[in-house]
């Protein structure tokens, strides 16, 4: 089933990379969906790159002991230590250690050609409410996480590549000249 | 309190990330957000959330009042945006000029001094104890807003108006 086969690919690869596009619908009046994209690696557990390439330049990276936020715009990264920064988003749910010691796995019905799995975070403090996560045969395809209020976040991954070598580099941040350094 | 947003015509719209760095209290600070800033006549009501983007917190005022939601539900109120941002997050923002200045504009009802515009079309000027800095507008208002008092450092890069 659904949950079988989750847990199949992600105790199977060690590593994965691919492309994302991410989709952001809030239900403030007049909310238009936010469409970003990017690309993004993971090495399990715990180390993973999310880089959004637009419409703006922001990068998140964790090397399993910290978490670097960069954005571009506000030339400024913030080092965050793991846990309250990673605590359920996309990479996290990617990268975690074994996602049943995070989430509650339940089977869902089949849609949009996908079979999906609903993961409630098991850390109620967690931000996000639910995550959805849509596979293809015993691929991962789709995310769709719940925030408390309403909003939706889609993140639809795609040219997934698995268990290829992948640099060490790409899960360390060396912050540019002019970029301000920020410790929390 | 705030009252409810009149029919959803919405005047200004802007989503961007927000970062503030600094000294309070004297201890070293530094905040990421995520924020959606729309406005209704004199209605703001903005949501905050983390780099990642989930909604933690959502803040609407208007000239008789302010609410603030948190990720739980829970709802506190005050008189003005600015006591009740800086009871929830210990911050002070300064949202009741930034609803003007995040449209490019000094706010009307407070002094303004030291107001220079560049010729590339970026402005400083200083206003309800804040140095603002708006960058080049794009195209009419400004994609990154600067605001720095005392020890504080407040920047604003502004994604799209939606």
């Amino acid at each position: 089933d659904a949950i079988s086969d989750l847990r199949t690919f992600l105790a199977g690869n060690t590593s994965m990379q691919g492309q994302f596009k991410q989709t952001v619908l809030s239900k403030q009046a007049g909310a238009k969906p936010a469409v970003s994209s990017g690309s993004f690696a993971v090495q399990r557990p715990g180390k993973f790159r999310w880089a959004y390439a637009s419409p703006y330049e922001q990068l998140i990276v964790g090397d399993g002991k910290q978490v670097w936020l960069y954005d571009a715009d506000l030339k400024q990264v913030t080092i965050k230590q793991v846990g309250a920064a990673l605590d359920a988003s996309p990479a996290a749910v990617l990268a975690g250690e074994q996602i049943d010691k995070q989430y509650e796995l339940r089977n869902l019905p089949g849609k949009d050609g996908l079979a999906w799995v609903l993961a409630t975070p098991r850390n109620s403090e967690s931000t996000f409410r639910r995550v959805e996560i849509g596979l293809r045969g015993s691929e991962l395809a789709e995310m769709v996480l719940y925030d408390q209020f309403g909003q939706t976040t889609r993140v639809a991954v795609s040219q997934l590549v698995v268990n290829a070598k992948i640099d060490a580099g790409q899960f360390r941040f060396i912050a540019p000249k002019d970029v301000d350094v920020v410790r929390e | 309190c705030a009252t409810p947003p009149p029919a959803t015509h919405i005047d200004f719209a802007a989503d961007g990330r927000l970062a503030l760095r600094g000294e309070l209290d004297g201890q070293k600070v530094a905040e990421t957000a995520s924020f959606r800033w729309r406005r209704s006549g004199e209605h703001a009501e903005i949501e905050l959330g983390s780099a990642l983007g989930e909604t933690q917190a959502r803040l609407a005022f208007d000239p008789q009042g302010a609410e603030f939601t948190d990720s739980k539900g829970n709802k506190l109120q005050a008189s003005d945006a600015e006591s009740l941002l800086q009871g929830a997050t210990g911050y002070t923002i300064p949202v009741t000029p930034l609803r003007w200045w995040i449209e490019g504009r000094t706010a009307p009802d407070l002094p303004v001094s030291d107001d220079q515009t560049a010729s590339d079309g970026s402005r400083r000027f200083a206003q309800a104890g804040w140095q603002v800095s708006f960058g080049v507008p794009a195209p009419q208002y400004p994609k990154l807003i600067q605001l720095k008092r005392d020890a504080l450092d407040v920047r604003i890069a502004i994604t799209e108006w939606p």
